[in-house]
Protein backbone atom coordinates (compact mmCIF):
# COMPACT_ATOMS: atom_id res chain seq x y z
CA UNK A 1 0.00 0.00 0.00
CA UNK A 2 1.15 3.14 -1.03
CA UNK A 3 2.55 5.54 2.14
CA UNK A 4 -0.33 8.45 1.34
CA UNK A 5 -3.00 5.56 1.52
CA UNK A 6 -1.72 4.37 4.45
CA UNK A 7 -1.90 7.93 5.60
CA UNK A 8 -5.68 8.32 4.97
CA UNK A 9 -6.64 5.20 6.86
CA UNK A 10 -4.32 6.02 9.71
CA UNK A 11 -5.57 9.50 10.36
CA UNK A 12 -9.06 8.06 9.58
CA UNK A 13 -8.77 5.24 12.24
CA UNK A 14 -6.92 7.55 15.03
CA UNK A 15 -9.83 10.14 14.86
CA UNK A 16 -12.53 8.05 14.98
CA UNK A 17 -11.59 6.59 17.85
CA UNK A 18 -10.67 9.35 19.83
CA UNK A 19 -13.40 10.46 22.53
CA UNK A 20 -14.58 13.54 21.72
CA UNK A 21 -15.47 16.01 24.38
CA UNK A 22 -18.76 17.34 24.76
CA UNK A 23 -19.26 20.67 22.80
CA UNK A 24 -19.70 23.80 25.07
CA UNK A 25 -21.73 26.34 23.34
CA UNK A 26 -22.32 28.25 26.17
CA UNK A 27 -18.90 29.16 26.68
CA UNK A 28 -18.58 30.10 22.57
CA UNK A 29 -21.21 32.78 23.01
CA UNK A 30 -20.08 34.63 26.05
CA UNK A 31 -16.49 34.98 24.33
CA UNK A 32 -18.02 35.73 21.00
CA UNK A 33 -20.01 38.62 22.68
CA UNK A 34 -17.31 39.88 24.88
CA UNK A 35 -15.27 39.78 21.43
CA UNK A 36 -17.70 41.88 20.01
CA UNK A 37 -18.11 44.22 22.76
CA UNK A 38 -14.60 45.00 22.80
CA UNK A 39 -14.16 45.47 19.02
CA UNK A 40 -17.18 48.35 19.07
CA UNK A 41 -15.15 50.15 21.68
CA UNK A 42 -12.33 49.84 19.73
CA UNK A 43 -14.03 51.38 16.94
CA UNK A 44 -15.23 53.75 18.42
CA UNK A 45 -11.73 55.42 19.42
CA UNK A 46 -10.52 54.58 16.27
CA UNK A 47 -13.49 57.14 14.92
CA UNK A 48 -11.14 60.18 15.76
CA UNK A 49 -8.22 59.11 12.99
CA UNK A 50 -10.07 58.34 10.28
CA UNK A 51 -9.94 61.20 8.51
CA UNK A 52 -6.03 60.71 8.86
CA UNK A 53 -5.93 57.56 7.95
CA UNK A 54 -9.00 57.70 5.00
CA UNK A 55 -5.96 60.42 3.26
CA UNK A 56 -3.32 57.50 3.42
CA UNK A 57 -5.43 54.79 1.99
CA UNK A 58 -6.31 56.79 -1.04
CA UNK A 59 -2.34 57.02 -2.12
CA UNK A 60 -2.29 53.53 -1.08
CA UNK A 61 -4.63 52.13 -3.28
CA UNK A 62 -3.35 54.07 -6.48
CA UNK A 63 0.21 51.99 -5.62
CA UNK A 64 -1.92 48.89 -5.44
CA UNK A 65 -0.25 45.59 -7.59
CA UNK A 66 -2.32 43.61 -9.91
CA UNK A 67 -4.60 40.98 -7.86
CA UNK A 68 -3.72 38.38 -10.33
CA UNK A 69 -0.25 37.55 -8.35
CA UNK A 70 1.47 36.44 -11.79
CA UNK A 71 1.65 40.20 -13.08
CA UNK A 72 4.46 41.59 -11.37
CA UNK A 73 3.52 45.41 -11.74
CA UNK A 74 5.54 47.92 -10.64
CA UNK A 75 4.85 48.57 -6.50
CA UNK A 76 6.67 52.01 -6.15
CA UNK A 77 10.07 52.96 -4.61
CA UNK A 78 10.89 50.90 -1.58
CA UNK A 79 13.82 51.68 1.10
CA UNK A 80 16.02 48.93 2.13
CA UNK A 81 18.67 50.88 3.83
CA UNK A 82 17.86 49.18 7.34
CA UNK A 83 17.09 46.14 5.78
CA UNK A 84 13.94 44.55 3.97
CA UNK A 85 11.75 44.66 7.03
CA UNK A 86 9.68 42.32 5.33
CA UNK A 87 6.97 40.79 7.49
CA UNK A 88 3.18 40.27 6.93
CA UNK A 89 0.04 38.97 8.71
CA UNK A 90 -1.41 35.69 8.52
CA UNK A 91 -4.86 37.28 7.54
CA UNK A 92 -6.36 36.89 3.88
CA UNK A 93 -7.50 40.46 4.38
CA UNK A 94 -3.83 41.38 6.15
CA UNK A 95 -1.14 43.60 5.26
CA UNK A 96 2.84 42.74 3.87
CA UNK A 97 5.25 45.14 5.11
CA UNK A 98 8.20 45.38 3.13
CA UNK A 99 11.08 48.30 2.66
CA UNK A 100 8.90 50.64 4.82
CA UNK A 101 5.88 50.53 2.93
CA UNK A 102 2.43 47.82 3.39
CA UNK A 103 0.85 46.58 0.76
CA UNK A 104 -2.89 44.23 0.81
CA UNK A 105 -1.55 40.53 1.12
CA UNK A 106 -4.21 40.08 -1.09
CA UNK A 107 -1.89 41.81 -3.59
CA UNK A 108 1.51 40.84 -3.03
CA UNK A 109 0.45 36.69 -2.81
CA UNK A 110 3.80 35.35 -4.28
CA UNK A 111 5.64 36.91 -1.88
CA UNK A 112 5.56 34.44 1.09
CA UNK A 113 8.09 32.66 3.71
CA UNK A 114 9.65 30.52 0.82
CA UNK A 115 10.88 34.20 -1.33
CA UNK A 116 14.15 34.62 -0.27
CA UNK A 117 15.38 38.10 1.60
CA UNK A 118 18.21 39.46 0.18
CA UNK A 119 20.17 42.50 0.58
CA UNK A 120 18.99 43.62 -3.01
CA UNK A 121 15.40 42.51 -2.81
CA UNK A 122 13.10 39.58 -2.23
CA UNK A 123 13.72 36.98 -4.87
CA UNK A 124 10.76 34.67 -5.94
CA UNK A 125 9.54 32.22 -8.07
CA UNK A 126 6.91 32.50 -10.72
CA UNK A 127 4.28 29.51 -11.06
CA UNK A 128 6.31 28.49 -13.83
CA UNK A 129 9.49 28.39 -11.84
CA UNK A 130 10.95 31.42 -12.94
CA UNK A 131 13.38 33.45 -10.39
CA UNK A 132 12.57 37.31 -10.62
CA UNK A 133 14.06 40.04 -7.84
CA UNK A 134 11.65 42.47 -6.55
CA UNK A 135 14.17 45.26 -6.43
CA UNK A 136 14.44 48.78 -4.44
CA UNK A 137 13.25 50.65 -6.88
CA UNK A 138 9.77 48.58 -6.73
CA UNK A 139 9.87 46.89 -10.08
CA UNK A 140 10.38 43.19 -11.21
CA UNK A 141 13.30 41.92 -12.70
CA UNK A 142 13.41 38.32 -13.95
CA UNK A 143 16.91 36.58 -13.22
CA UNK A 144 16.85 34.07 -15.48
CA UNK A 145 14.18 32.38 -17.80
CA UNK A 146 13.00 28.48 -17.64
CA UNK A 147 12.00 26.70 -20.61
CA UNK A 148 8.35 26.45 -19.90
CA UNK A 149 8.24 22.27 -20.73
CA UNK A 150 10.84 21.69 -17.70
CA UNK A 151 8.98 24.21 -14.93
CA UNK A 152 6.08 22.50 -15.03
CA UNK A 153 6.44 19.92 -12.07
CA UNK A 154 9.83 21.33 -10.78
CA UNK A 155 10.22 22.70 -7.09
CA UNK A 156 12.81 25.85 -6.99
CA UNK A 157 14.53 26.83 -4.08
CA UNK A 158 16.87 29.60 -3.28
CA UNK A 159 19.38 31.21 -0.79
CA UNK A 160 21.20 34.56 -0.92
CA UNK A 161 24.87 34.75 0.29
CA UNK A 162 24.83 37.95 3.54
CA UNK A 163 28.29 39.51 2.98
CA UNK A 164 28.63 39.00 -1.27
CA UNK A 165 25.50 40.36 -3.72
CA UNK A 166 24.99 37.08 -4.74
CA UNK A 167 22.36 34.33 -4.60
CA UNK A 168 22.02 30.53 -5.78
CA UNK A 169 18.98 29.09 -7.42
CA UNK A 170 17.70 26.18 -8.85
CA UNK A 171 16.84 25.54 -12.59
CA UNK A 172 15.26 22.52 -14.07
CA UNK A 173 17.04 21.19 -17.32
CA UNK A 174 16.65 17.98 -19.28
CA UNK A 175 19.35 16.27 -17.83
CA UNK A 176 18.94 16.90 -14.29
CA UNK A 177 18.71 20.35 -12.10
CA UNK A 178 21.33 23.59 -12.74
CA UNK A 179 22.17 25.68 -9.83
CA UNK A 180 23.01 29.19 -10.70
CA UNK A 181 25.10 31.59 -9.18
CA UNK A 182 24.00 34.91 -9.66
CA UNK A 183 25.19 38.53 -9.12
CA UNK A 184 22.41 40.67 -8.02
CA UNK A 185 23.94 43.97 -8.28
CA UNK A 186 24.75 43.40 -11.74
CA UNK A 187 22.23 40.58 -13.15
CA UNK A 188 25.06 38.55 -14.43
CA UNK A 189 25.40 35.07 -14.07
CA UNK A 190 28.50 33.75 -12.39
CA UNK A 191 28.67 30.54 -12.67
CA UNK A 192 26.15 27.38 -13.21
CA UNK A 193 26.85 23.82 -12.65
CA UNK A 194 24.88 20.71 -13.37
CA UNK A 195 23.45 18.46 -10.78
CA UNK A 196 22.64 14.76 -12.49
CA UNK A 197 19.23 13.36 -11.62
CA UNK A 198 15.80 12.10 -12.40
CA UNK A 199 12.46 12.17 -11.32
CA UNK A 200 12.16 12.45 -7.38
CA UNK A 201 15.72 13.26 -7.40
CA UNK A 202 15.42 16.13 -9.03
CA UNK A 203 12.22 16.99 -6.75
CA UNK A 204 13.89 16.49 -3.56
CA UNK A 205 16.98 19.12 -4.45
CA UNK A 206 16.95 22.20 -2.11
CA UNK A 207 19.50 24.87 -1.90
CA UNK A 208 20.11 24.81 1.33
CA UNK A 209 22.96 27.93 1.79
CA UNK A 210 25.28 29.70 0.13
CA UNK A 211 28.56 31.77 1.73
CA UNK A 212 31.88 33.11 0.97
CA UNK A 213 30.47 32.49 -2.71
CA UNK A 214 30.27 28.71 -1.68
CA UNK A 215 26.99 27.12 -2.58
CA UNK A 216 25.18 24.13 -0.06
CA UNK A 217 22.92 21.61 -1.85
CA UNK A 218 20.81 19.23 -0.37
CA UNK A 219 19.54 16.08 -2.22
CA UNK A 220 17.90 12.49 -1.44
CA UNK A 221 21.52 11.12 -1.07
CA UNK A 222 23.67 14.06 0.47
CA UNK A 223 24.21 17.47 1.22
CA UNK A 224 27.08 18.70 -1.60
CA UNK A 225 29.38 21.19 -1.54
CA UNK A 226 30.24 23.69 -4.74
CA UNK A 227 32.87 26.10 -4.46
CA UNK A 228 32.25 28.30 -8.13
CA UNK A 229 35.86 29.63 -7.92
CA UNK A 230 37.72 26.56 -7.06
CA UNK A 231 40.42 26.01 -9.84
CA UNK A 232 40.93 22.65 -12.12
CA UNK A 233 37.84 20.74 -12.35
CA UNK A 234 33.79 22.09 -11.67
CA UNK A 235 32.49 19.43 -9.64
CA UNK A 236 30.21 18.65 -6.15
CA UNK A 237 32.00 17.30 -3.34
CA UNK A 238 29.95 15.19 -0.51
CA UNK A 239 29.70 17.53 2.73
CA UNK A 240 27.53 14.76 4.47
CA UNK A 241 25.62 11.85 4.04
CA UNK A 242 22.00 10.79 4.59
CA UNK A 243 20.58 12.48 7.83
CA UNK A 244 22.95 15.69 7.99
CA UNK A 245 21.26 18.93 6.86
CA UNK A 246 22.66 22.40 6.90
CA UNK A 247 20.25 24.64 8.83
CA UNK A 248 22.89 27.70 7.74
CA UNK A 249 26.07 28.92 6.56
CA UNK A 250 27.34 32.54 7.33
CA UNK A 251 30.90 33.86 7.74
CA UNK A 252 32.95 30.05 7.12
CA UNK A 253 30.66 28.73 9.86
CA UNK A 254 28.04 25.69 9.20
CA UNK A 255 25.74 25.13 11.29
CA UNK A 256 24.30 21.55 10.94
CA UNK A 257 21.85 19.27 12.82
CA UNK A 258 20.51 15.69 12.83
CA UNK A 259 23.78 13.83 12.00
CA UNK A 260 27.48 15.39 11.96
CA UNK A 261 29.03 16.75 8.88
CA UNK A 262 31.74 14.27 7.06
CA UNK A 263 33.54 16.15 4.63
CA UNK A 264 36.46 14.76 2.67
CA UNK A 265 40.16 15.97 3.05
CA UNK A 266 39.90 17.93 -0.42
CA UNK A 267 36.45 19.17 0.24
CA UNK A 268 36.42 23.08 0.15
CA UNK A 269 35.37 23.80 3.76
CA UNK A 270 37.28 20.85 5.39
CA UNK A 271 38.79 23.72 7.15
CA UNK A 272 35.69 25.78 8.50
CA UNK A 273 33.74 25.70 11.75
CA UNK A 274 31.12 23.76 12.42
CA UNK A 275 28.37 24.29 15.11
CA UNK A 276 25.70 21.62 15.85
CA UNK A 277 22.38 23.56 16.10
CA UNK A 278 18.36 22.90 15.44
CA UNK A 279 17.61 22.38 11.73
CA UNK A 280 15.36 25.87 12.54
CA UNK A 281 17.77 28.03 13.96
CA UNK A 282 20.31 30.78 12.04
CA UNK A 283 23.83 32.09 11.85
CA UNK A 284 24.49 36.02 12.69
CA UNK A 285 25.94 37.36 9.79
CA UNK A 286 29.35 37.17 11.39
CA UNK A 287 28.70 32.97 12.56
CA UNK A 288 29.54 34.31 16.00
CA UNK A 289 25.53 34.05 17.48
CA UNK A 290 23.00 31.49 16.85
CA UNK A 291 19.23 32.84 16.44
CA UNK A 292 16.49 29.80 17.69
CA UNK A 293 12.84 31.08 18.84
CA UNK A 294 14.64 33.37 21.71
CA UNK A 295 15.68 37.20 22.71
CA UNK A 296 19.11 35.22 23.25
CA UNK A 297 21.16 34.56 20.76
CA UNK A 298 23.98 32.21 22.42
CA UNK A 299 27.72 32.17 21.32
CA UNK A 300 28.96 30.05 19.16
CA UNK A 301 32.40 29.99 20.33
CA UNK A 302 32.88 28.78 24.13
CA UNK A 303 34.67 32.25 25.37
CA UNK A 304 31.49 33.94 23.13
CA UNK A 305 29.16 35.30 25.31
CA UNK A 306 24.87 35.97 24.49
CA UNK A 307 23.40 38.70 22.89
CA UNK A 308 20.20 39.49 25.03
CA UNK A 309 17.66 41.64 23.03
CA UNK A 310 15.69 43.94 24.78
CA UNK A 311 12.21 43.15 23.51
CA UNK A 312 9.39 41.67 25.69
CA UNK A 313 6.74 38.84 24.76
CA UNK A 314 8.62 38.19 21.30
CA UNK A 315 7.97 34.26 20.23
CA UNK A 316 8.98 35.25 16.27
CA UNK A 317 12.53 36.25 15.16
CA UNK A 318 14.52 36.16 12.41
CA UNK A 319 17.72 37.86 10.80
CA UNK A 320 17.00 40.97 8.50
CA UNK A 321 18.88 41.38 5.23
CA UNK A 322 21.14 43.99 7.57
CA UNK A 323 22.21 41.78 9.91
CA UNK A 324 19.67 43.17 12.32
CA UNK A 325 17.29 40.82 14.23
CA UNK A 326 13.29 41.39 13.30
CA UNK A 327 11.09 40.49 16.23
CA UNK A 328 7.58 39.82 16.89
CA UNK A 329 5.77 39.79 19.68
CA UNK A 330 2.94 36.82 21.01
CA UNK A 331 -0.28 38.47 19.35
CA UNK A 332 -2.56 40.56 22.40
CA UNK A 333 -5.58 41.38 20.74
CA UNK A 334 -5.08 39.85 17.48
CA UNK A 335 -2.10 41.87 16.97
CA UNK A 336 1.24 41.51 16.54
CA UNK A 337 4.56 44.26 17.05
CA UNK A 338 6.97 44.09 15.17
CA UNK A 339 10.59 45.38 16.15
CA UNK A 340 13.91 45.87 14.85
CA UNK A 341 16.62 44.76 16.92
CA UNK A 342 20.09 45.30 16.80
CA UNK A 343 23.23 43.34 17.87
CA UNK A 344 25.47 45.88 18.77
CA UNK A 345 23.70 46.71 21.77
CA UNK A 346 20.51 44.74 22.12
CA UNK A 347 18.23 47.63 21.74
CA UNK A 348 14.96 46.72 20.34
CA UNK A 349 12.63 49.77 17.40
CA UNK A 350 9.19 48.89 17.12
CA UNK A 351 8.77 49.16 13.02
CA UNK A 352 5.08 48.11 12.84
CA UNK A 353 2.66 45.86 13.62
CA UNK A 354 0.72 42.94 12.24
CA UNK A 355 -3.02 41.76 12.58
CA UNK A 356 -2.87 37.75 13.68
CA UNK A 357 -6.59 36.76 14.13
CA UNK A 358 -5.77 33.63 11.93
CA UNK A 359 -2.45 32.71 12.67
CA UNK A 360 0.95 33.54 13.76
CA UNK A 361 3.06 37.15 12.12
CA UNK A 362 5.32 35.79 8.97
CA UNK A 363 8.35 37.15 7.89
CA UNK A 364 8.47 37.30 3.99
CA UNK A 365 11.83 36.09 2.88
CA UNK A 366 12.85 34.46 5.95
CA UNK A 367 11.54 30.17 6.56
CA UNK A 368 13.47 29.34 9.69
CA UNK B 1 -27.71 39.92 17.13
CA UNK B 2 -31.24 38.88 16.48
CA UNK B 3 -32.81 35.57 18.17
CA UNK B 4 -32.90 34.25 14.53
CA UNK B 5 -29.16 34.77 13.87
CA UNK B 6 -27.99 33.49 16.77
CA UNK B 7 -30.46 29.95 15.88
CA UNK B 8 -28.42 30.00 12.77
CA UNK B 9 -25.41 29.92 14.46
CA UNK B 10 -26.74 27.27 17.27
CA UNK B 11 -27.29 24.98 14.32
CA UNK B 12 -24.00 25.84 12.26
CA UNK B 13 -22.15 25.10 15.53
CA UNK B 14 -23.80 22.17 15.95
CA UNK B 15 -23.50 20.85 12.99
CA UNK B 16 -19.71 21.41 12.11
CA UNK B 17 -18.43 20.96 15.47
CA UNK B 18 -17.85 17.22 15.21
CA UNK B 19 -15.66 17.56 12.05
CA UNK B 20 -13.62 20.46 13.31
CA UNK B 21 -12.49 18.91 16.62
CA UNK B 22 -11.61 15.48 14.33
CA UNK B 23 -9.63 17.69 12.04
CA UNK B 24 -7.85 19.85 14.69
CA UNK B 25 -7.36 16.78 17.07
CA UNK B 26 -5.28 15.03 13.55
CA UNK B 27 -3.39 17.78 13.21
CA UNK B 28 -2.52 18.81 16.83
CA UNK B 29 -2.58 14.79 18.44
CA UNK B 30 -3.86 16.45 21.39
CA UNK B 31 -7.80 16.70 22.66
CA UNK B 32 -7.61 19.41 24.47
CA UNK B 33 -5.63 21.53 22.49
CA UNK B 34 -7.71 20.26 19.49
CA UNK B 35 -11.28 21.68 21.39
CA UNK B 36 -9.39 24.88 22.44
CA UNK B 37 -8.32 25.26 18.97
CA UNK B 38 -12.25 24.67 17.81
CA UNK B 39 -13.68 26.66 20.94
CA UNK B 40 -11.92 29.99 19.79
CA UNK B 41 -12.30 29.34 15.98
CA UNK B 42 -16.18 29.17 16.99
CA UNK B 43 -15.95 32.15 19.43
CA UNK B 44 -14.46 34.40 16.48
CA UNK B 45 -17.09 33.22 14.28
CA UNK B 46 -20.12 33.94 16.59
CA UNK B 47 -17.97 37.66 17.25
CA UNK B 48 -18.59 37.71 13.44
CA UNK B 49 -20.90 35.84 12.41
CA UNK B 50 -22.93 38.28 10.07
CA UNK B 51 -19.94 38.50 8.05
CA UNK B 52 -19.45 34.99 8.28
CA UNK B 53 -22.70 33.57 7.39
CA UNK B 54 -22.56 35.47 4.26
CA UNK B 55 -19.88 33.67 3.32
CA UNK B 56 -19.56 31.64 0.01
CA UNK B 57 -18.75 28.35 2.62
CA UNK B 58 -19.13 29.29 6.28
CA UNK B 59 -17.60 26.17 7.08
CA UNK B 60 -14.40 26.56 5.00
CA UNK B 61 -13.79 30.01 6.70
CA UNK B 62 -14.37 28.50 10.40
CA UNK B 63 -12.00 25.64 9.64
CA UNK B 64 -9.21 27.92 8.60
CA UNK B 65 -9.75 29.75 11.86
CA UNK B 66 -9.69 26.82 13.73
CA UNK B 67 -6.98 25.11 11.95
CA UNK B 68 -4.58 27.99 12.26
CA UNK B 69 -5.84 28.32 15.89
CA UNK B 70 -4.12 24.52 16.56
CA UNK B 71 -1.28 25.48 15.19
CA UNK B 72 -0.57 28.67 16.93
CA UNK B 73 -1.45 27.54 20.48
CA UNK B 74 1.81 26.84 22.20
CA UNK B 75 3.67 26.53 18.62
CA UNK B 76 6.95 27.46 20.62
CA UNK B 77 6.47 24.33 23.18
CA UNK B 78 5.74 21.75 20.00
CA UNK B 79 8.91 22.72 18.25
CA UNK B 80 10.80 21.76 21.03
CA UNK B 81 9.09 18.62 21.57
CA UNK B 82 9.27 17.68 18.22
CA UNK B 83 12.98 17.43 17.87
CA UNK B 84 12.53 14.07 19.11
CA UNK B 85 14.11 11.73 16.15
CA UNK B 86 14.37 8.41 17.57
CA UNK B 87 13.05 5.59 16.25
CA UNK B 88 10.00 3.68 19.00
CA UNK B 89 10.88 0.65 20.70
CA UNK B 90 8.72 -1.89 19.71
CA UNK B 91 8.02 -5.18 21.41
CA UNK B 92 8.12 -8.35 19.14
CA UNK B 93 5.10 -9.21 17.56
CA UNK B 94 3.18 -11.47 15.28
CA UNK B 95 2.79 -10.88 11.52
CA UNK B 96 -0.99 -10.68 12.18
CA UNK B 97 -0.52 -7.46 14.26
CA UNK B 98 1.90 -5.68 11.74
CA UNK B 99 -0.66 -3.87 9.90
CA UNK B 100 -2.04 -2.53 13.46
CA UNK B 101 1.54 -1.50 14.63
CA UNK B 102 2.84 0.03 11.09
CA UNK B 103 -0.27 2.26 11.65
CA UNK B 104 0.54 3.11 14.92
CA UNK B 105 4.30 3.96 14.22
CA UNK B 106 3.18 6.22 11.22
CA UNK B 107 0.72 7.96 13.34
CA UNK B 108 3.80 8.37 15.90
CA UNK B 109 6.07 9.56 12.75
CA UNK B 110 2.84 11.75 11.64
CA UNK B 111 2.91 13.79 15.37
CA UNK B 112 6.44 14.64 15.13
CA UNK B 113 6.85 16.20 11.74
CA UNK B 114 6.58 19.76 12.57
CA UNK B 115 3.11 21.08 12.87
CA UNK B 116 2.85 23.11 9.65
CA UNK B 117 4.17 20.41 8.04
CA UNK B 118 1.48 18.12 9.68
CA UNK B 119 -1.27 20.73 8.90
CA UNK B 120 -0.48 20.34 5.33
CA UNK B 121 -0.82 16.22 5.38
CA UNK B 122 -3.81 16.13 7.63
CA UNK B 123 -5.40 18.43 5.21
CA UNK B 124 -4.20 16.91 2.00
CA UNK B 125 -4.92 13.06 2.96
CA UNK B 126 -7.58 13.12 5.73
CA UNK B 127 -9.12 16.59 4.91
CA UNK B 128 -9.13 15.39 0.84
CA UNK B 129 -8.52 19.15 0.37
CA UNK B 130 -6.27 20.53 -2.58
CA UNK B 131 -3.42 22.42 -2.85
CA UNK B 132 -4.72 25.64 -3.22
CA UNK B 133 -7.26 24.80 -0.61
CA UNK B 134 -4.81 23.92 1.72
CA UNK B 135 -2.57 27.11 0.94
CA UNK B 136 -5.92 29.09 0.99
CA UNK B 137 -6.47 27.45 4.54
CA UNK B 138 -2.96 27.84 6.13
CA UNK B 139 -2.80 31.64 4.54
CA UNK B 140 0.29 30.15 2.47
CA UNK B 141 1.55 29.85 -1.38
CA UNK B 142 0.95 26.73 -3.40
CA UNK B 143 4.52 26.38 -3.57
CA UNK B 144 5.07 26.17 0.36
CA UNK B 145 2.50 23.48 0.38
CA UNK B 146 4.33 21.66 -2.75
CA UNK B 147 7.06 21.99 -0.67
CA UNK B 148 5.97 21.47 2.88
CA UNK B 149 4.18 18.05 1.71
CA UNK B 150 7.13 16.67 -0.06
CA UNK B 151 9.51 17.32 3.01
CA UNK B 152 6.73 15.93 5.66
CA UNK B 153 6.43 12.86 3.07
CA UNK B 154 10.30 12.37 2.73
CA UNK B 155 10.85 12.56 6.50
CA UNK B 156 7.48 9.92 7.17
CA UNK B 157 9.21 7.68 4.65
CA UNK B 158 12.36 7.56 6.20
CA UNK B 159 11.05 7.06 10.11
CA UNK B 160 8.01 4.61 8.94
CA UNK B 161 10.92 2.76 7.17
CA UNK B 162 12.99 3.00 9.98
CA UNK B 163 10.74 1.36 11.95
CA UNK B 164 9.15 -1.18 9.94
CA UNK B 165 12.83 -2.26 9.79
CA UNK B 166 13.19 -2.17 13.35
CA UNK B 167 10.31 -4.49 13.35
CA UNK B 168 11.05 -6.60 11.30
CA UNK B 169 14.10 -7.26 12.76
CA UNK B 170 12.78 -7.86 15.95
CA UNK B 171 10.44 -10.48 14.54
CA UNK B 172 11.31 -14.04 15.33
CA UNK B 173 8.67 -15.44 12.71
Amino acid sequence: MRLEDDLTRTITDHVSTVTQPVPDLSDVLTRGRGMRRRRTSTALAAVAVLALGAAMTVRELSERVAPDPEQFAPVGRLDYSEGLRAFASPDADGEVSLGGRSFPVENMGYLDTDATATQYGLVFFDRAGQAHLLAQDGTDRTLAPVRSEQASSFRPSAKADARLPLIAFTQPTADGVTVRLQALDTGRTVDTLLLPCAGSDCADLRVDGVDRGLVFVRTSKGTLVWDSESRGERRWTLLGNGEFRVADVRNGRVLWADAPPTPAPTSPVVNWDFTQGQIDAQLSFDGRHVLYWSPTLNPTQPDGRAIRLSVKNAGWFTFDTDGSVLAATNGRHQRSRVFDCTLDTGGCEQIGSVSTESGDPMFIGNDM
Amino acid sequence: MRPADEADFEAFYASVWPRLFRLTYAISGDIGRAEDAVQSAMAKAFASWSRVRRADHPEAYVRRMAVNEALSVRRRAWWKAERVGHVPDVGVIGSEEQDVVDRAELWEALLRLPPRQRAVLVLRFYGDLSERRIAEVLGCSQGTVKSQASDALATLRRRYQAAADLVLGRDPS
